[in-house]
């Protein structure tokens, strides 16, 4: 005879307490949040990698010359550029990476990591354009107001289905940047015109954005790059990224 | 390609998802990314629904639950080789207890300090006619369970709200199962004792 207790939904909670305990049907989460949380970890799990290699090889750490060895390794160019985001962000967000390392060190089976993190910038605004997509990131809170835009349900699907997407966004705009360092700027631009077409709501726009600017810095259309990373509302570490690719345009003249 | 299990969409079968340059290219990834991608792969479609309504319940407010999620996650990639085969959900509980009690230390200070609760209900919901009675009760679902401490909390949650039988949690906080009786008849008790009150509350308003 087992010793299992009945839950109290089944027997024991009065009508009140049911209606509480029900309530807690609509916890949710969204195909979105497991969409954007699969594709920073993939990133992470691939620049750890990296990282890990590159210091066991060389004593570096994983900082903007692990790109090379990302693209020897056929990671792509995309955790490339996530982990040079990364590394804008950790020196502009310090008080975060504190509390970050404090977590960290009381986590189980906690070891203090030994490299620079990859992290795709956390959001929950949902905008319908590419080149909006630099105003979208928000930094990280707990508290602060819905930001849920109206009129935008998250989209719908499985976890599966919603995987497919960012292996599909990940690859479209991993190979826009190889053609970016390839020099092949007019097909890195044509792919993210696909990834644009193909996925509006993406949750690497931001990405794309900043692969797009170096995109047409190097297709000679520095206005038209000038533009994009101009728009307000960039996260701090996108438009860093965005602004090197134009200073770098500055400097080959 | 990565075939891992949809445990938490009602389906065990194995899905496959295609990573990077196979999408574009048909091009063979490296054994090293298949493998540590893969597994966190795995590891976050087998529980991410789980470790977020665990954190929504252990009292991170909306609209701050994402980004906890996350950090649950990107906690647990960069440690994935200290993680036991076998034991990721305990892994991944622990490490949204400590989010949860970072992300309310986090919130009841902005509270402090900007005065009020925080907004609790998606935008959507902000026009009072538009409030449904279940997210009031989710409400007063939250209230209830900030009256029992973490412990109990945690217990409580698992139990009746996630399902999860008293041997699962035992195993998940790594305490007797005796602990876990005890502290289920203990948050029953401060629950009912919690609920009266909010009953009562909900009488006087008019």
């Amino acid at each position: 005879m087992s010793n299992e207790p009945k839950r109290w939904l089944e027997d024991g909670a009065n009508g009140f307490e049911r209606e509480l305990l029900a309530s807690a049907e609509v916890d949710r989460a969204s195909p979105r949040a497991l969409s954007r949380t699969l594709a920073s970890v993939q990133i992470a799990a691939a620049a750890t990698l990296v990282a890990t290699t590159t210091t066991a090889a060389t004593g570096a750490s994983a900082s903007l010359g692990a790109v090379s060895v990302l693209k020897w390794l056929g990671i792509g160019v995309v955790s490339g550029l996530a982990t040079m985001l990364t590394v804008e962000s950790v020196s502009s967000h310090a008080p975060k990476e504190r509390t970050q390392n404090a977590l960290e060190a009381a986590a189980p089976s906690a070891d203090r990591p030994s490299t620079k993190r990859a992290v795709l910038p956390r959001t929950t605004t949902l905008q319908p354009a590419e080149t909006r997509a630099i105003r979208g990131p928000r930094p990280v809170s707990v508290t602060g107001p819905a930001p849920e835009a109206p009129g935008t349900p998250p989209p719908a699907g499985s976890s599966a289905e919603a995987a497919r997407d960012l292996a599909r966004e990940a690859a479209l705009i991993s190979q826009a940047a190889r053609n970016v360092e390839s020099g092949n700027a007019t097909q890195a631009l044509g792919l993210l015109d696909q990834y644009a077409r193909e996925h509006p709501r993406g949750v690497m726009r931001p990405e794309a954005a900043v692969v797009r600017v170096r995109a047409l810095v190097r297709a000679g259309r520095t206005s038209e790059a000038k533009d994009l990373a101009g728009q307000a509302g960039a996260e701090p570490a996108h438009a860093r990224a965005m602004q090197r690719a134009l200073e770098e345009s500055s400097a080959r003249k | 390609v990565i075939k891992t299990p949809a445990f938490e969409h009602g389906s065990h079968e194995m899905v496959s998802v295609p990573l990077d340059d196979e999408v574009v290219h048909g091009d063979a990834p490296s054994a090293d990314k298949t493998q540590a991608q893969a597994r966190i792969t795995s590891i976050t479609l087998a529980h991410f629904d789980f470790i977020w309504r665990c954190l929504r319940r252990l009292g991170v407010q909306q609209p701050g639950v994402d980004d906890a999620a996350q950090e649950v996650f990107e906690v647990a990639t960069r440690k994935l080789d200290r993680i036991e085969p076998g034991r990721e959900r305990a892994f991944l509980f622990k490490t949204a207890m400590l989010v949860a009690q970072k992300a309310r230390r986090l919130a009841f200070r902005a509270k402090e300090r900007d005065g009020g609760d925080p907004d609790l209900l998606p935008q959507s919901s902000r026009d009072p006619e538009a409030l449904s009675l279940a997210m009031e009760r989710r409400q007063l679902l939250d209230r209830a369970l900030e009256g029992l401490n973490d412990e109990l909390r945690t217990v409580f949650v698992l139990f009746e709200l996630e399902g999860l039988r008293t041997r699962e949690i035992a195993d998940l906080l790594d305490v007797p199962m005796g602990t876990i009786a005890s502290r289920l008849r203990r948050a029953r008790e401060a629950f009912h004792d919690r609920a009266e009150e909010l009953r009562k509350e909900q009488r006087r308003v008019p």
